[in-house]
């Protein structure tokens, strides 16, 4: 399908977004629409979807700009707090993931005959890398 | 100075809230310019007006977090119908009770002489037809000639290559002729 274009296209269409189309356009203009398929699909095309746009507009009832403004606010501000607190949160399940596992393994080594203070003490020292480096780490890359 | 959790979330959400990107006197008046005809627009290509006060809001709050340098009105303006444009077809592959546009006509008119009945009956055909192109042309046709848009202006709102524009135009326009001829009642050229 090739498109056959017409020299007067963009006057038919210019008469048409003015709304002089078809009673007030120029004499000439008219008469050759009459001859020309092109144009004549374009001046009933462009008329049609330029009336059912006018229908639409007038229909259209929204709501003023200052609710519009609000909402947008109140929506960015929900957002924010629940991205500002997603840190948090991974780090409490982080937390409630290992220490139990933590707390169990404590067990075990006490229960094979590990010194009582060299067991807590590494135990510990791994917890508390176990949590904080996930935590370190998802700091560093989301400022970035 | 330390601050609780609490209080940090709370200071970074009023940081983030401030980074809706227009201040609120330039947003209303490019609201007041634009609302109407995006309301237009976005009613025509999804076929029910529900969802086009639905999606109306969307594409505000998108623009409002865009973190885009606008060069001009113009070039907001068209960014905008492509964020409508998007959230339109987006809209589409998802599954939903949808009014069909000529469904939404028919409640929304009521013909009192001849003259509006006639309007009515082009305005049916031209919904009924618009509904059965394909999404792409009717966005084509719908900023060609319902908004008057340039070709390069088609081709920034709906993310298409400038020079092809008249091309898929003509097309589309071909279809929506036999499509509006098919029509019972078909309009005459």
């Amino acid at each position: 399908m090739t498109p056959y274009t017409c020299q007067f296209e963009e006057q038919v269409l210019a008469a048409v977004a003015s709304g002089d189309w078809p009673d007030r356009a120029d004499q000439a203009l008219r008469a050759h629409v009459t001859e020309c398929a092109t144009c004549a699909d374009l001046a009933m095309v462009g008329g049609l979807l330029k009336d059912d746009h006018a229908a639409a507009v007038a229909e259209s009832n929204v709501p003023s700009s200052g609710q519009v403004w609000w909402r947008a606010q109140v929506r960015a501000r929900a957002e924010a707090q629940r991205a500002a607190a997603r840190p948090i949160f991974i780090a409490q399940a982080v937390v409630s993931w290992v220490w139990p596992k933590i707390s169990a393994a404590g067990g075990l080594l006490h229960a094979a005959g590990a010194p009582a203070d060299l067991g807590t003490v590494a135990w510990l020292a791994i917890g508390a890398w176990v949590i904080l480096a996930p935590v370190a780490l998802y700091f560093v890359f989301a400022r970035e | 100075m330390t601050f609780s959790n609490v209080d940090r979330v709370g200071l970074e959400a009023d940081a983030a809230a401030a980074t809706l990107t227009m201040d609120e006197e330039v947003f209303r008046a490019f609201y007041d310019r634009t609302a109407r005809v995006l309301w237009a627009y976005l009613s025509r290509t999804t076929g029910d007006a529900q969802a086009a006060d639905d999606l109306l809001q969307e594409c505000y709050y998108r623009l409002l977090r865009a973190k885009v340098e606008f060069e001009n009105e113009a070039h907001r303006r068209h960014y905008l119908f492509r964020i409508a444009t998007n959230l339109a077809r987006d809209r589409r592959r998802r599954p939903s009770r949808e009014l069909p546009l000529t469904e939404t006509l028919e409640e929304s008119s009521h013909p009192v002489d001849a003259s509006l009945a006639d309007a009515v009956t082009a305005r049916r055909d031209v919904g009924r037809a618009l509904g059965e192109l394909r999404p792409r042309d009717r966005d084509l046709l719908w900023f060609a000639y319902a908004q008057g848009l340039t070709h390069a202006e088609i081709a920034e709102s709906i993310g298409v290559k400038p020079g092809s524009v008249k091309m898929l135009l003509f097309r589309a326009r071909s279809r929506l002729l036999a499509l509006l001829t098919r029509a019972p009642g078909g309009v005459q050229s």
